[in-house]
This record gives C-alpha cells, sequence and structure tokens, in this order.
C-alpha cells in the first residue's frame, strides 16, 4: 500500500509540467532551485518556475527588483539575475539559483552556483 | 211855594223895569231886586244874572250828552228845567261816552287780540256794544293776545328741533300756528320731547358710558349721540366705563404689579386701565412670588453661606437686590473656590485616588472629592497605583524583557510592570546574553534550535525545519535535517531530480524526474541533464558553453 501511494506521488509530479498556482514571492529565506522550468520577466518582476531543493514538485517564485527610472543599477540587477536563470535552465542540474530578498532598504539577491565546483 | 216865589220875582223884575233910569238908585235889596228880568228876586233867584236860571233843580251831570248823567246829584240852577248838560237821569254808566250808558254784561277782548273772551264782565253799553266786547266769546286764549282761534295741524315739533311727528289736533292760535305746530311735516323726529334728538341713527349701546359701544342697536339722535350710545362697537365689556378694547398685557397672578405671560383682557386699551391681575409690565421673573419680579445677574453664589464662593454666572428672580448668597463682584468676605454650594462643611475639591494599600498612591481614576479642605483617609493625592492592594507595587515600569519560568532566560517583553522602586524579579531591560527563552513557562525548555521530527530514524525529518523549544538540544525523534521524502521509510529521504541517463554518460537528458531517494542515484539516471545526444556518450554540449550563452544575451 505504501508502495503505490508512493508511486502515485511520483506520477502527480512528473506530470505537473508547471505549477499552476500563483507564484510565491520570495522572502528573506533563500530559495534553492535545483532545476529551472521557465523564466519570465513581467515588469520588475522575474517569475521562475522550478524545483526547490528538497522539494518534490515544482513551484513558482517571483523576485522583483525596485527599479525607477533613475536607478540603473536595479535594472542591472534585474537583467543580470535574468541572465542566471537562463543559464540554469539551460543547463539542467549543472547550477543551483539561489533567490531571496531581505525586504524594505535592501535589494533582491541572485545567485547562480555550480552544483559541482 | 215855586210858584210864590216866581210871582215875587217877576214882580220885583217889573219894579226896576218902570222906572230905574229915572228915580235915584235905590239900595239893593235883593228881595226885590231882580236883575236878570226872569220874574224872580235875587234873593230867591239862583242866577240873577240869567233869565234862564231861577230855580234850582236837582240834577245829574250829563258829560257826554246821552240824556243821562253821572255822578252825585246837584242843585242846579235851572231854569224851568235843567240847563242843558244836566239831566235828571243819573244812571249813565259811562258820562264820558254818549253811546254808553247802561250796564250789561258781555264779553271783552281783554288780550286785545280782537276776540272776545270769557269770562262774562259788565260793560257800560249802549245800543251797540262797544269796541273791544261782544255777546259771545271766541277767544280760545283769554288773557293771550297772540292766540285767539282755533286753528288745526297735523305735525308737531313739540320739542323744537326742526324735525316734526305726526300729530293732528287744533290749537288756539293766532293768525297762524304757533310755532312747534304745522300743516307740513319737516323730518321725522323720533323723540319730540328732547330737542337734541330727532333722528334714528345705528349705533351701539355703551352702556358703562365709556365712548364705546357694545351690542348694536338703533338710536333717536341729533348732531350727535345721546348718552349711552356710540358710534363704534367693539366694546369687550360694556358694564365697565374703564374697560372697552381688548388689550395686549401680562398676567399678574402674584399681584406684585408685574405679569409674566402675555394675554389679551378686555381693558382700556395699551397704558390705561387693566383689571386686577393684569400689568403692561411683562417682566415679572417669577409670577408666583409677589416678592419677586426682577431678574438680576449674579457672578458668584455662596449658598451654603460658608465663605467659600462658586464663580457662577446667572440670574435669580429677586426684587431690589440679590439675595444672601448671591453676588454680582466678589465680596470681601468671600473666598473663591466652592465644590459643593450646598454644604457647609466642604469647600475645596481636591482629587483623590483611593489607596486601599496605604502606599500613597491612589488607583486610578482619580475621583474629584469635596472636601474640607484635605483629602480624607483612605485617599492619596496622587494616583496610577497599577495594583491598589499591594503596598509594595505601586508605579508601572517599562520592562523589555521578562523571565517568567525562572530559568534564567529572557523574552522579548516590550511590556510594562507594576512594580515598586524598581522592576521586580523576572523582568529587566538589559540586553539577554543569551537566546531568548522559547519557552518562558517551562523553566526546562529555553534555547530554540532547528530541527524536523524523524519518525523513521533516517536522521531527516519531516518537512521543513522549524524552531524546536529545547533544553539545549533536540529532544529525541527530532533532528536538525528535514524534508524527509519518505519519514516513514528509513532508506528514503530525499528528493531528487533525475534524468534519464540513456547513454551511461553519467549525464542525462529531459524529461526529468522527481524521486524519493536514499544515498544512492538508480542506474540509468543522473542529477545531470544537460546531455545534448543522450544516445551518444560523446556527446553532451552542441558548442560553446551555457554561461557565454546567457552571457551575451
Amino acid at each position: 500500500m505504501r508502495r503505490l501511494v508512493k508511486a502515485a506521488a511520483i506520477v502527480a509530479v512528473l506530470s505537473s509540467g508547471r505549477a499552476s498556482a500563483a507564484p510565491t514571492p520570495v522572502g528573506a529565506t533563500p530559495v534553492v532551485l535545483v532545476a529551472i522550468d521557465s523564466v519570465e520577466v513581467t515588469g520588475t518582476t522575474i517569475v521562475v518556475a522550478g524545483v526547490e531543493e528538497g522539494a518534490g514538485a515544482p513551484s513558482e517564485w517571483s523576485i522583483s527588483f525596485y527599479v525607477t527610472s533613475s536607478d540603473t543599477f536595479a535594472m542591472g540587477q534585474l537583467e543580470a539575475c535574468h541572465r542566471m536563470a537562463l543559464a540554469a535552465m539551460t543547463k539542467p542540474g549543472a547550477y543551483r539559483l539561489t533567490l531571496w530578498d531581505q525586504g524594505s532598504y535592501s535589494y533582491a539577491h541572485c545567485r547562480l552556483s555550480r552544483v559541482t565546483p | 211855594m215855586s210858584r210864590t216865589w216866581l210871582v215875587a220875582a217877576l214882580a220885583l223884575g217889573c219894579l226896576r223895569c218902570g222906572g230905574g233910569d229915572e228915580a235915584p238908585a235905590a239900595p239893593y235889596d235883593p228881595a226885590t231886586v231882580d236883575a236878570d228880568g226872569d220874574g224872580v228876586f235875587a234873593l230867591s233867584d239862583c242866577d240873577d244874572t240869567r233869565r234862564d236860571r231861577w230855580q234850582r233843580l236837582a240834577g245829574f251831570a250829563d258829560g257826554d250828552g246821552d240824556g243821562r248823567g253821572a255822578g252825585t246829584v246837584v242843585q242846579v240852577c235851572s231854569g224851568l228845567a235843567l240847563p242843558a248838560g244836566w239831566v235828571t237821569d243819573g244812571s249813565d254808566c259811562d258820562d264820558v261816552h254818549g253811546d254808553r250808558w247802561f250796564l250789561a254784561e258781555a264779553y271783552l277782548d281783554a288780550d286785545g287780540d280782537g276776540a272776545p273772551e270769557a269770562p262774562l264782565a259788565q260793560v257800560c253799553r249802549g245800543g251797540a256794544l262797544p269796541a273791544g266786547w261782544a255777546e259771545a266769546p271766541s277767544d280760545c286764549a283769554p288773557g293771550d293776545r297772540l292766540a285767539w282761534t282755533e286753528r288745526a295741524y297735523l305735525y308737531r315739533d313739540v320739542d323744537g328741533d326742526g324735525e316734526t311727528v305726526a300729530s293732528a289736533g287744533v290749537i288756539c292760535a293766532g293768525a297762524a300756528l304757533p310755532a312747534g305746530y304745522s300743516m307740513d311735516a319737516r323730518g321725522d323726529d323720533c323723540d319730540d320731547a328732547n330737542p337734541a334728538v330727532y333722528a334714528r341713527r345705528d349705533a351701539f349701546v355703551d352702556a358703562d358710558r365709556d365712548g364705546v359701544g357694545g351690542e348694536p342697536g338703533v338710536v333717536c339722535a341729533g348732531a350727535s349721540l345721546p348718552a349711552g350710545w356710540a358710534t363704534g362697537g367693539g366694546d369687550c365689556d360694556d358694564g365697565n366705563a374703564r374697560a372697552f378694547t381688548v388689550t395686549s398685557a401680562s398676567r399678574d397672578a402674584d399681584g406684585d404689579g408685574r405679569g409674566a405671560e402675555w394675554d389679551t383682557v378686555c381693558g382700556g386699551g395699551y397704558g390705561g386701565w387693566l383689571p386686577a391681575g393684569w400689568s403692561f409690565d411683562g417682566t415679572d421673573c417669577d409670577d408666583t412670588d409677589p416678592f419677586a419680579w426682577e431678574r438680576l445677574a449674579y457672578a458668584y453664589v455662596d449658598r451654603d453661606g460658608d465663605g467659600h464662593a462658586l464663580q457662577q454666572y446667572g440670574s435669580v428672580c429677586t426684587r431690589y437686590s440679590l439675595p444672601p448668597g448671591y453676588a454680582a463682584s466678589l465680596p470681601w468676605s468671600w473666598t473663591l473656590g466652592e465644590c459643593d454650594d450646598a454644604d457647609a462643611t466642604r469647600w475645596l475639591a481636591l482629587t483623590g485616588y483611593p489607596d486601599v494599600d496605604g502606599d500613597t498612591y491612589g488607583a486610578s481614576p482619580g475621583e474629584s472629592l469635596c472636601t474640607a479642605g484635605s483629602l480624607p483617609a483612605g485617599y492619596a493625592s496622587r494616583g496610577g497605583d497599577c495594583d491598589p492592594a499591594d503596598a509594595s507595587r505601586w508605579q508601572s515600569l517599562y520592562a523589555a524583557y521578562r523571565d517568567a519560568d525562572g530559568d534564567g532566560r529572557f523574552v522579548s517583553a516590550a511590556m510594562y510592570v507594576c512594580s515598586g522602586a524598581s522592576l521586580p524579579a523576572g523582568y529587566s531591560n538589559a540586553s539577554p546574553s543569551q537566546p531568548l527563552d522559547c519557552n518562558d513557562a517551562n523553566p526546562d525548555l529555553f534555547l530554540a534550535v532547528q530541527g524536523a521530527p524523524d519518525g523513521d530514524g533516517d536522521g531527516f525529518g519531516a518537512g521543513p525545519l522549524a524552531p524546536v523549544c529545547t533544553g539545549g538540544t533536540l529532544p529525541a525523534g527530532y533532528v536538525a535535517k528535514g524534508k524527509d521524502c519518505d519519514d516513514a521509510t528509513s532508506s528514503l529521504w530525499r528528493w531528487v531530480v533525475l534524468y534519464p541517463d540513456g547513454d551511461g554518460d553519467g549525464v542525462g537528458a529531459p524529461p526529468r524526474a522527481i524521486r524519493c531517494l536514499g544515498a544512492t542515484i538508480p542506474a540509468g539516471f543522473s542529477e545531470l541533464g544537460w546531455d545534448a545526444n543522450d544516445r551518444d556518450p560523446a556527446v553532451q554540449l552542441v558548442s560553446g558553453d551555457e554561461l557565454s550563452i546567457a552571457t551575451e544575451l
């Protein structure tokens, strides 16, 4: 019986290519994604769908950058984060994309790291 | 005898006639002398100078020559008969008028109006009645020379006001009807007994003669209305000459000459007479008290007479001056400040806080107490006692940290603690030197450690890590690792993303799978998934490095 339940769970995970729920905003606790399924830029927000480390199913996360017309730095950060997500999606399993946002008065963070340095 | 005397007289006369011229005059001898030659000697001749008179005959003087004399009988020297002017009939009743000689009864026009009048009177008349007399009376108004005949009339004006009334009759009058009588109508005198009135006029009965009538009516009037009538009506009380018009006034119930409520009453008009209980002065502020009528303002009161006054603006209904206990300005004998103006034993308002525990801090909120100068026992002048029943605590002090279970570990409190001079034990504002207590109700639990329950004992707990309140280390059944994908199977503990590795080169290719695994990756799968040709172990990337590609974007 336990085996049957486990198998059903696995099938469910595999059949869901992408989470349908609204993306979860990234908070101060870093979110480590080990697989990237899609990257979407909407305005100043990047929505990343993928599999979080230790999770049994994919999910969607969003990270926002406080960009103003005079703040080219934040825009550069957004573009860099976008490239990191694309790189991780291009080579599955090779990188880990870590996202976190410490909230007010702090920039959003994106970090791309190799699984095996 | 008379005859003898006549002969002698004649003889004597002859003697004198025969020889007088020749013979010397003899001495006069009346007995023989007949000077007048009437045959009667002078001695007997009553008038020897006239031949036609010689004897005396009794007669009456007939002055009017009507053959009848009047007066007393007189011996008249006569001849054979009485001389002219004398008669023997002395019955003449009027010896002046020849046409009147005997007395008769007739009616005299005594008043000279041409009409004889009664009563019968004696008149000296002749064949006809003298002028002014008549056999029958015709004067209807004896004694009135202006009225003598009866005249008919149809109208009268008794009062002489020029207006007549129909009244036919006959009146003794003169040449014309007298004033007050006429054959023609002049108007219609409604009251012929009063010359002042003559025409009927619509008017109003003015019973009280105040010039204003009451009930309407018709009155006989002249140029002006008679007393008791008025041209105008509306008298609201025709029995009272002083009240005639509806007058606005105020009721004076207490009889002090001032009323309170305005109303209308039958009176003499504004400023005129008013009945008792009414006044034109409507300023009575208390119409139930005859000794209070004017409202005087006050600014201070001391009703209880304790000398402590209250500043209070108002007014009181009184008379002439403010009553005791009220003043417009603060009297020297009063002290301003009064909390109970009905109790002479209390005057000072103090805020007192109930102090049950006697720590000189009372419980808030304070009570406003009216005192005799100081707070009564059981009250403190300061409040805020956070524990009114505990004398050791009275003020709230801020405490940033709390150690309720006494394990020496604090939790953030940010609270106020009822304290004495300082915070009680278990509270502190100093930053703790140790981590905060994760359970301040249990002295055995004080340190939060990240952990997860490990159901299968594989060292991985179910679900994500979460703080676990401990006594320093995770308790049994908890581990420091979480996310066990199967916490019921000790050989499985992690979710792994796997890619089928068809060519066995260690790098798989999508589609991926997420598998709950233990330490071992199953054969034919890889955690790497970028193999461009998973059927050729020699090929993994088509060309270039993915980081270069991403960087060029």
